[in-house]
C-alpha cells in the first residue's frame, strides 16, 4: 500500500448537544458531563431520553435565515456547523470559485420525526392535510442541498449513507475528491437530527439503548463494564478540506493533517459487527499504511465508543490487538450522545481540536474500563498529551468500518 | 371586518420570517420570495388557521396579499352562511 498526500484540515464547525460552535462542543467534551435529559418528544417510550442539540427550533431559524421554513432539523443543523467551518477557513464564499468547492456531509436517516408527524397527518385528516415539505423534510441528501445553496457550492454534491460511519465516510470521499483535482476545496463531515418516537423505539426494540432512565446523563458510558446501550443523539461536525499546497499558497495554517482514511466492509452481518474484527483492523491498518504510520506512531484513539456492550468489546479488542502499546482512548458520545451520521464528522473534529491543544477529552461517566479491556482510557479530567498522530473511528450498521487517521502538520 | 389579513401576516413574519417591514396588502406573493413550494405551505397553513381551503387560482406568485385576503374573506363568509 503506498503513502498517500495528506490534505489540510483548515476549518471546523460544530453544533452538538454540548452547545453551539466548535469551542462551546469542546469545552463541554472536555467537562466530561453527559447531557443526556428526559426528551418531551419522548414522553410515554420505553427509552424517553436523548441528547439534543441545545437550541429551539426558533432560535435555529432565527440563525439560519428565510429559507428555514423550508428546512428539516437536520438541514438547520448543517447549515450553521458548515457556516462555522467556512469562516474558521478564513474563506468567503462570495469571493470563491463555487464551481470548485464540494459538499459532502454523511446523514444517515433525514427528519424522520417530521415524516412520522406527515403520517399521522395523512392517516387522521387525509391527503390534503400532508404537507407538500413531506418528502424534502425526509431526504438524507438535503442537509447537504441547502448547505451548498447556504455557500454557493455548485461542485461535486454528496450525501453518503454508511450509518453511524457515514460523517467519515464523508471525509474519507472528501479526500479522494481533492486527490483526484476534481474539487479545490471540500466541505464535508456528518450531520443527523434522527430523534423520533419511531426512531428511538425501532432503536429500543433492537436492543441497542441504553435504558438507564433514572439517570439519564449517566446512561452513555463507553468502555464501563455496566454500559448497556447508546444514547441517541443529533448535531452536525463540518469540516473544510482542501489540499495542502493550496491551503499553503493562500497562506492558512491547517489545523491538522487528514493523513489517511481505510474504509472496509464486514460482509458479515447488517447490525452485529463481525466477531473476528478484521473488518475493522483492515480499516485501521489502511489508513496507517496510508498515512505512512506504525502502529506504534499512534498516540492517541478516538473511539466510536458508542456504550453498546457489542460495539465497545470489540473495539476494545481491537484497540488492544493493533495498538498494543497503550495509546490515550477517549470516546466523545459519554458526553455528546451518539448522533448517528453525525458522529464521524463530530469526533473527526474533536480529534482535530486534540492534537491542536494537546489535549485528550475524559470519557464521560467512566471511573475505569471494563475488566478485560487493556485500555488506557481517559477518566474523570482531559489529560495533558503531545498527540502528534491520531486515529478516529467510525463503524455503522451495514457492517461499514471507516478509519481516519489525523496527525500535526 | 375580519382578522384574515393579520392571519397572513402572522404566517408570513412567523413561518417564512419575512420582515415586517416587506409586508403590505399590495405586495404580490411572488414579491415576497414565495415560491411554488413555499405557495403549496402557505396554502395549507391558511387552511388550517381559518379551516377554508384556498383555491390554487387565486393564490398564485402573481397574486397580492389584498386579493388573497379578499378571496379568503369570501370563503370564510360562504363556510359561515352555508354550514
Amino acid at each position: 500500500m503506498t503513502v498517500r498526500t495528506p490534505v489540510a484540515i483548515t476549518g471546523l464547525g460544530l453544533v452538538t448537544p454540548g452547545g453551539e460552535g466548535a469551542e462551546a462542543t469542546w469545552e463541554a467534551v472536555c467537562a466530561g458531563t453527559g447531557t443526556a435529559a428526559p426528551d418531551p418528544l419522548l414522553t410515554g417510550l420505553p427509552v424517553d431520553f436523548s441528547c439534543r442539540v441545545p437550541l429551539s427550533e426558533e432560535e435555529l431559524d432565527r440563525r439560519v435565515g428565510r429559507r428555514s421554513w423550508r428546512m428539516g432539523r437536520s438541514a438547520k443543523l448543517a447549515v450553521l456547523a458548515a457556516r462555522e467551518a467556512v469562516r474558521d477557513a478564513g474563506h468567503r464564499p462570495a469571493d470563491w470559485d463555487g464551481a470548485r468547492v464540494a459538499t459532502i456531509l454523511g446523514c444517515g436517516m433525514g427528519c424522520v420525526d417530521k415524516w412520522e408527524e406527515q403520517g399521522r397527518r395523512l392517516e387522521e385528516r387525509g391527503p390534503d392535510f400532508v404537507s407538500p415539505l413531506a418528502i424534502p423534510l425526509v431526504l438524507p441528501n438535503l442537509g447537504t442541498g441547502e448547505v451548498s445553496i447556504d455557500l454557493g457550492a455548485r461542485g461535486i454534491g454528496l450525501a453518503p449513507a454508511t450509518a453511524c460511519a457515514s460523517g467519515a465516510t464523508a471525509l474519507a470521499l472528501a479526500r479522494d475528491l481533492l486527490a483526484a483535482g476534481l474539487c479545490d476545496v471540500a466541505v464535508a463531515g456528518g450531520v443527523e437530527a434522527g430523534v423520533s418516537r419511531l426512531s428511538t423505539t425501532g432503536f429500543w426494540r433492537m436492543g441497542a439503548l441504553s435504558e438507564r432512565r433514572a439517570a439519564p446523563a449517566e446512561a452513555s458510558r463507553p468502555f464501563a463494564a455496566d454500559r448497556d446501550g447508546f444514547v441517541v443523539g443529533e448535531g452536525a461536525g463540518v469540516l473544510v478540506l482542501e489540499r495542502a499546497a493550496d491551503a499553503a499558497a493562500r497562506g492558512k495554517p491547517p489545523r491538522a493533517l487528514l493523513a489517511g482514511c481505510g474504509s472496509t466492509s464486514d460482509a458479515h452481518h447488517p447490525t452485529a459487527p463481525s466477531p473476528d474484527g478484521r473488518g475493522a483492523e483492515a480499516a485501521l491498518r489502511t489508513a496507517l499504511a496510508e498515512a505512512g504510520l506504525a502502529p506504534h506512531d499512534v498516540d492517541h484513539v478516538n473511539a466510536h465508543g458508542t456504550s453498546t456492550p457489542l460495539n465497545d468489546a470489540a473495539e476494545a479488542d481491537l484497540i488492544a490487538r493493533v495498538l498494543p502499546h497503550r495509546p490515550s482512548v477517549t470516546a466523545a458520545k459519554g458526553v455528546l450522545g451518539h448522533s448517528l451520521g453525525a458522529a464521524g464528522g463530530i469526533e473527526a473534529a474533536l480529534t482535530v481540536l486534540t492534537l491542536q491543544h494537546r489535549r485528550v477529552p475524559p470519557v464521560a461517566n467512566l471511573e475505569a474500563p471494563a475488566p478485560g479491556f487493556d485500555l488506557d482510557c481517559v477518566v474523570k479530567q482531559p489529560r495533558r498529551q503531545e498527540v502528534r498522530a491520531a486515529v478516529s473511528h467510525s463503524f455503522g450498521f451495514g457492517g461499514h468500518n471507516v478509519v481516519l487517521a489525523l496527525t500535526r502538520p | 371586518m375580519t382578522d384574515t389579513y393579520d392571519v397572513i401576516r402572522s404566517v408570513l413574519t412567523t413561518t417564512f420570517r419575512i420582515p415586517d417591514d416587506e409586508i403590505s396588502p399590495e405586495r404580490t406573493l411572488e414579491q415576497l420570495e414565495l415560491d411554488s413550494l413555499a405557495l403549496a405551505e402557505f396554502a395549507l397553513i391558511l387552511q388550517e388557521r381559518l379551516e377554508v381551503r384556498v383555491d390554487e387560482e387565486h393564490a398564485t406568485r402573481a397574486t397580492t396579499l389584498a386579493q388573497v385576503t379578499e378571496h379568503l374573506d369570501t370563503l370564510r363568509a360562504q363556510s359561515v352562511t352555508t354550514p
